[in-house]
């Protein structure tokens, strides 16, 4: 086990070392909306994540032999989860169909696992993608719908509300401090006066939907569906601005990050790690004062290049071209980044485990899902898609297990994680995606 | 759905099929028009055909500054928006009309508008956006603020106001003036409520029934002022185009013919909706985000890269507005412009920033595929790409569209083998293993070859790894022995012409082009060539069409699955 962290430590981590002059009780208490607290008993809200890495991993080194409880850890596989298998699941042998189309390399595989559908070309999100229909629920009253990041220099956005609605990512953690901490953001217990430029704004929002119900009667379907979809927008930003307008929870322990460091924006692998830890810190602060309960993460991108400096290949080139090593069974070079990846996982568990909620931690409170767009990436393949869900959801799920698919499609798990988030839907995904059937050994 | 030509058509047939690239798995979504073999006569004279569907286009981030910038001035700083563009047909303008708007992104619109306002109308400028001043600068004041609402509401809604609607906003001016106490903040908010409304973020397209029996519907005249400002201008209309609108001379053939001359004749303006085509086109924005390694490519800094993009805008505004040169010699020429941040890439001696340059004769460098945006974009991190080259060429300049590997296709051949050949076209090998592979890759890795000549930052380079490169290879039919070789083959693609035109007009109205519309695009391919591929000629012919100005009616929602 890691040594464990303190809120203090993080904050330290979030200012990069310089010192905390804000005081730090401790954390135990929560609400469930803004300004009404939940029973003292520290009963904290289910939040939910993803995480994604591109370029998979090496089976033989990442998928455990042993099922259910008490799995073993192979080598890649214990480089992100030592320390947390008893609160980690991880899911193998399922499989991606492509319902027909044609493969988009690393592309399609990603998409099967978050639309239940396969994409007709590879850029447009096929459907809504999972984590949206589970914001909607779990972020209903939530200041943020979700916090979208990308860490790598390259924006990598796909979370969406359907075609044409790819929510924007954030990839700098001064942007992401602003989002959440800068204008706006007030500590509770300090008096609150509400701002008139922030009851403007309401009140301006309110008159631009008043006047565009007009439009509605003019409109094709194709674009009655897109309005329908701004006014979503256009309401979520009314409820921001009302929790801005309201007192904010006396929370001593939330405290806003005085500054966090300017991230660069590249694909040199030591820039990508230390803006994932950046913005994790960051993240995980939003979540324990309750600004959002979605998060979706990409460390890197289904293809990306991230190289270390000076080398003639960035990674997923790499992974093509270079050889198996037939001694170690894998490929020396590439592995490298895979080592990087899973490092990366672990530090988000970390984080999310240092902050106490109640009768546990951030991360007991928190489904945390994981996924990559291939298996062994020299091959694109579709399947045996790496997938690991981590932390309890408050209880909802049994952790610590390995469940085996048996070539079933990875919908299972979306539709799995959907109901548990309290979405009333019985089956989900489309063609060979479809399915009824949860995957019920991870219910406790 | 995806439509070609009868030419496109056979031109992908015989290339990809002769290579065994077909699309196996599944896609069936190509449709082969057979456009008939009827004489077309001039594009603008073509009627008897049912143009496409009209849906909303949100502006793209690109869109959004511009029309801010021609509202109130070249100098704004606009702070972009945060909603992802996502291109169709390879244009981020066609894709907007699936694009949507998100919780999030809709609070990056708040932001931009909240900075515009605040900019517009800051001390040191809103003398400028407005002619009057408050008596008190802490009251309201309905006259002034009556006078910003006339001025700015028809352009930035891109529409006259209907009737009570001025009033309306007078009075949120007022409310807002008195909450906050200040005159200028109450204007401010009533801007950006302009500004984050629909009919700002979204270009608004509707139809009414056209004159006279079975005319069918065209879009009314405030859809077409837009339509043609946004393809001649890349902005919204101006004040004289509003009025042509308004007083219904838009909609008679005298009156239309004179706004389109009007906006064509206006050169700075015309140059911004010219380099914003090619910016989408050849993805020039995206270069701004690429990253190469520091250490390998010193040269090649945030500077070189603004000036590559430049470099290639004006080359291609010379050649096709200045010069009104035959758009297919864009691919040969020679001219281009040169700066001292570029001088080390090109290893050429720069003196003076901007000033013409021309290629050495016989050279490698031809054409804008031979600059740095072009393959520096197309490229890797640390090396060169030909697939990338490959697919860019062929799917944006050929309107060949590379299926990609079927659903079964076998990656066993790949799966262990090392790949690490001194040169690409030893690497790319590796495709010629299996038969699903090797038929398409021999098509894309084919033109990205004769490429190889560049590195990943479109440095000139005869070795990779101290082994020569070869760049011999076959484009359509045409043999050819190098990189010179091949610019020439490009230069006379047959395809070449018409994917512009087919791009261009997809660009025009914001869709891809239909079925029923295989005719019109023949028929301005026709007219492009008679006119010596004259690109202002080209532009205009498309906006005289019926299929730019007439419509099927709106797009109706066909299932997420089709985008």
């Amino acid at each position: 086990m890691s040594k464990r962290w303190t809120r203090r430590r993080l904050l330290k981590g979030v200012l990069g070392g310089a010192a905390v002059s804000v005081g730090l009780p401790l954390f135990d208490a929560l609400f469930d909306s803004h300004g009404e607290a939940l029973a003292d008993e520290g009963q904290a809200p289910v939040r939910f994540g993803t995480w994604f890495w591109g370029c998979g991993m090496n089976p033989q080194r990442w998928v455990p032999s042993k099922e259910g409880a008490g799995y073993d850890l192979p080598v890649e596989l214990a480089m992100g989860i030592d320390g947390f298998a008893d609160k980690v699941t991880v899911f193998t042998g399922f499989d991606t169909p492509l319902n027909g189309r044609n493969n988009f390399p690393h592309y399609s595989p990603p998409m099967v696992t978050l639309t239940g559908d396969s994409p007709v070309d590879d850029h447009h999100v096929p459907r809504a993608t999972f984590d949206q229909e589970i914001a909607a629920v779990l972020s209903a009253n939530s200041r943020f719908r979700s916090l979208d990041l990308h860490c790598e220099g390259r924006k990598s956005a796909w979370s969406a509300a359907g075609t044409g609605a790819t929510t924007p990512t954030v990839g700098s953690p001064v942007e992401l401090y602003q989002r959440v901490f800068g204008e706006g953001f007030q500590l509770g217990g300090n008096g609150f006066v509400p701002d008139p430029k922030v009851m403007v704004r309401k009140s301006v929002l309110s008159a631009v939907l008043e006047d565009s119900k007009r439009l509605k009667q003019e409109l094709g379907s194709h674009d009655r569906h897109r309005l329908d979809q701004y006014f979503t927008a256009v309401r979520q930003l009314e409820q921001q601005l009302d929790i801005l307008l309201s007192e904010p929870p006396d929370l001593t322990a939330c405290s806003e990050p005085a500054a966090t460091k300017k991230g660069k924006p590249s694909l040199e692998i030591e820039q990508v790690v230390t803006n994932h830890k950046l913005l994790t810190d960051l993240l995980v602060l939003a979540l324990a004062c309750d600004q959002t309960r979605v998060f979706n993460m990409t460390l890197w991108r289904l293809f990306s290049d991230v190289r270390y400096p000076g080398e003639q290949v960035g990674y997923h080139s790499m992974t093509h071209d270079e050889a198996v090593d037939p001694e170690l069974g894998y490929q020396p070079l590439s592995q490298r980044f895979l080592v990087e990846a899973m490092g990366c996982w672990r530090y988000l568990l970390t984080a999310l485990s240092s902050v106490d909620e109640g009768d546990g931690t951030l991360l007991d409170h928190m489904a945390v899902f994981a996924h990559s767009g291939t298996e062994f990436p020299k091959e694109h393949g579709t399947q045996n898609i790496p997938m690991l869900l981590a932390g309890s959801a408050s209880g909802t799920f049994k952790t610590g297990l390995h469940v085996r698919g048996g070539a079933s499609s990875t919908a299972r798990v979306a539709l799995t994680l959907q109901q548990a988030m309290g979405l009333p839907i019985s089956t989900w995904g489309a063609g060979d995606n479809e399915t009824s059937s949860p995957v019920i050994e991870i219910f406790g | 759905m995806r439509a070609t030509t009868h030419r496109t058509a056979w031109a992908l047939a015989a290339l990809l099929v002769a290579s065994a690239c077909t699309d196996g798995g599944g896609g069936g979504e190509d449709e082969v028009i057979d456009a008939g073999t009827e004489p077309l006569g001039p594009a603008v004279t073509l009627l008897d055909f049912e143009p496409g569907p009209i849906a909303m286009r949100r502006l793209t981030r690109i869109q959004y500054a511009a029309t801010l910038r021609g509202v109130f001035g070249d100098d704004l700083k606009v702070l972009l928006p945060t909603e992802v563009d996502v291109p169709s047909e390879g244009l981020l303008t066609v894709g907007a009309k699936v694009a949507s708007i998100t919780p999030a992104g809709m609070e990056g619109y708040q932001l931009s508008a909240r900075q515009v306002a605040a900019a517009v109308l800051a001390d040191d400028r809103r003398a400028t956006a407005l002619s009057c001043t408050p008596a008190d600068a802490s009251a309201p004041d309905d006259d002034c603020a009556g006078l910003f609402v006339e001025t700015y509401a028809p352009l930035l809604l891109r529409r006259p106001l209907r009737a009570g609607e001025a009033q309306g906003f007078v009075d949120r001016a007022r409310t807002a003036t008195e909450t906050l106490g200040d005159f200028w903040a109450g204007l401010e908010a009533v801007l950006v409520g302009w500004l984050v409304s629909p009919e700002f973020l979204f270009i608004q397209e509707r139809a009414v029934a056209g004159d006279g029996p079975g005319a069918g519907l065209t879009l009314t005249a405030e859809s077409l002022a837009s339509r043609l400002s946004y393809f001649f201008w890349n902005r919204g209309p101006d004040a004289a185009l509003l009025d042509a609108a308004a007083d219904g001379s838009l909609l008679t053939e005298a009156g239309y013919a004179a706004q389109v001359d009007r906006l064509l004749a206006d050169m700075p303006q015309l140059e911004r909706g010219v380099r914003a085509l090619f910016s989408d086109l050849l993805r020039l924005a995206e270069l701004r985000t690429i990253d190469k390694d520091d250490a390998l490519y010193p040269a090649f800094t945030a500077a070189a890269i603004e000036d590559a993009q430049e470099q290639t805008l004006r080359t291609i505004i010379d050649h096709l507005l200045v010069q009104r040169a035959d758009y297919r010699d864009l691919f040969t020429t020679r001219k281009t412009f040169m700066t001292r941040n570029l001088g080390p890439i090109y290893e050429v001696p720069v003196e003076e920033d901007w000033a013409p340059y021309e290629f050495p004769e016989g050279g490698a460098r031809a054409g804008i595929l031979s600059h740095v945006s072009f393959l520096a974009l197309n490229a890797r991190a640390v090396r060169s790409s030909p697939v990338l080259r490959g697919v860019f060429v062929l799917d944006r300049l050929l309107c060949i569209k590379i299926p990609p590997p079927p659903p079964d296709v076998s990656f066993d051949a790949v799966a262990t083998g090392s790949n690490n050949a001194p040169t690409a076209r030893e690497r790319l090998e590796v495709h010629r293993v299996s038969p699903s592979c090797n038929g398409c890759h021999t098509v894309m890795d084919n033109i990205g070859l004769a490429l190889e000549n560049f590195d990943a930052i479109g440095r000139f380079r005869t070795h990779e790894a101290g082994f020569p490169i070869d760049t011999s290879g076959t484009l359509m039919g045409d043999d050819y022995g190098d990189v010179r070789g091949f610019h020439e083959a490009l230069r006379d693609a047959p395809n070449l012409p018409e994917c512009l035109v087919e791009k261009l007009y997809m660009h025009s109205v914001g869709r891809p082009f239909v079925p029923a519309e295989a005719r019109l695009i023949d028929a301005l391919t026709a007219d492009f060539a008679a006119a010596g591929y004259d690109f202002v000629d080209l532009m205009r012919n498309i906006a005289l069409s019926h299929g730019f100005r007439a419509t099927e009616g709106p797009m109706e929602r066909a299932g997420e699955e089709t985008p």
